[in-house]
């Protein structure tokens, strides 16, 4: 009877191994790109309905936070409303600049939208997981290293790895994912951010010279390849900088809320 | 043709047990995305179907979920079948009944053979950009008690809803052998 079980085991895991052999060499590719295309909008009607449920139960848990913020926001929606009618007049003289200079600088960014068809799920979440799964591989021209953005244009994370139909994402707050920024302060201070603890972002290596301030907001540097300059991603919440580092740690606070992305938007590259 | 019902049957179900695990419950609040549906469907196989099948039905699922999935192709599958046979050879030796201990016991060791197993296999692909092995990592363990919590419930449930229904799951001694 033991005999037979070894003898029935050792033929399954030749089988296995075979799938596994014909998998690699692309053979199973037609039938795994047929199953991939099929079941992509069940995966992405699930994973709203569950990412619904994940973002209610995240309001519900942080009400008393919420009234907390409240009360911040109030208090900063005063000093917004001067800086926006400040803003407003430098968007004109802006803008009037450009006609006189005829200067086109509005760049033109070739995206691809996709839906996110589920999320990673690992035990050691913070080391593997913040990753999520989109609908758009190598099919549709994307790369790794490619940013991805939500609908309002916030950074969101980068391309890891693409499929024929899918690709995986790190959100900015998975410790593996690192992008190249520049703060938008007098200096334009660089350096570059990685996840911390799957809450916050963080960026390392800023000297104690620059000066940063809290709420400067943050966005692509540029230097990455295939990354544009000026993609927002947040704004500083913390500054540490003791004397004796040679580096200030700077907290950033994402302006997206990672638990309720649908739609995602891949940034191409510049033809 | 009712057996090629079945087979439809049997394909349709692993295609709903991937669908439900990878994109509904990975997407849910923290504490409830470490339900493990793919392990609680081959538990419940483990019971209620023969050993072949059961083998059949683990690399069915460990294939989609290969397939769906961006660690190594393969990785799931043989996990999968790796915890069938563990967990066949305790049901086999060990836990001859169809009690509530035994379900939960099995329910124990498969979840606690499936995470070992599949980290294991992460850890040797990412053995040179990893630094940390994952025992020594707080989240895993909290994880997998979160998963063996949940595991535990649900088959408890399920085994007193079941016990309430049918007498199929009334201590009897299996292994004929």
């Amino acid at each position: 009877m033991f005999k037979n079980r070894i003898k029935q085991h050792i033929k399954i895991i030749v089988v296995v191994g075979l799938l596994i052999f014909l998998h690699f060499i692309g053979v199973l590719s037609p039938f795994e790109k047929l199953i991939t295309k099929v079941s992509q909008p069940i995966f992405g009607s699930l994973y709203n309905l569950g990412s619904n449920w994940r973002n209610d139960h995240n309001k519900s848990v942080s009400q008393t936070d919420l009234n907390t913020k409240v009360g911040d926001l109030e208090s900063q929606i005063s000093s917004l409303v001067v800086e926006n009618a400040r803003l407003k007049d430098l968007e004109n003289e802006n803008q009037k600049l450009r006609e006189y200079l005829n200067f086109f600088s509005q760049q033109k960014i070739n995206y691809v939208l996709a839906n996110v068809t589920s999320q990673e799920n690992f035990l050691d979440s913070v080391k593997y997981g913040q990753n999520i799964i989109i609908n758009k591989g190598s099919a549709d021209k994307l790369i790794p290293g490619l940013v991805v953005i939500n609908g309002q244009g916030v950074v969101v994370g980068k391309v890891l790895e693409v499929k024929d139909n899918s690709a995986r994402v790190c959100l900015l707050v998975n410790n593996s994912c690192k992008l190249a920024v520049s703060i938008l302060n007098q200096n334009r201070t660089i350096g570059v951010t990685e996840g911390d603890l799957g809450l916050t972002i963080k960026i390392n290596f800023v000297g104690q010279t620059e000066k940063i301030n809290e709420n400067d907001i943050v966005a692509t540097s540029g230097l990455e390849k295939d990354i544009p300059a000026g993609l927002v991603l947040g704004r500083v919440s913390q500054i540490n900088n003791n004397e004796n580092d040679v580096w200030q740690n700077v907290n950033v606070e994402p302006l997206v809320n990672f638990d309720n992305l649908g739609v995602v938007s891949v940034v191409l590259p510049q033809s | 043709m009712k057996k090629y019902f079945g087979i439809i049957l049997y394909i349709g179900l692993l295609f709903l047990v991937v669908f439900l695990q990878l994109s509904l419950v990975n997407s849910l609040p923290y504490v409830f995305s470490r339900i493990n549906i793919i392990l609680l469907a081959l538990i419940l196989f483990l019971f209620f179907l023969d050993f072949k099948k059961v083998v059949f039905l683990a690399l069915g699922l460990g294939l989609l979920t290969d397939l769906f999935s961006f660690q190594l192709f393969g990785f799931y599958s043989l996990t999968l079948f790796l915890v069938v046979v563990l967990a066949d050879f305790l049901l086999a030796n060990w836990f001859t009944n169809r009690s509530a201990y035994s379900f939960l016991a099995l329910t124990f060791f498969a979840t606690l053979f499936y995470n070992f197993i599949l980290y294991f296999f992460f850890y040797l692909s990412n053995f040179l950009s990893d630094s940390g092995f994952f025992l020594w990592q707080a989240n895993f363990w909290q994880g997998l008690g979160l998963e063996l919590v949940w595991n535990a419930g649900i088959i408890f449930l399920f085994f007193w809803v079941m016990n309430l229904t049918t007498t199929r799951l009334k201590p009897v001694f299996l292994d004929k052998r």
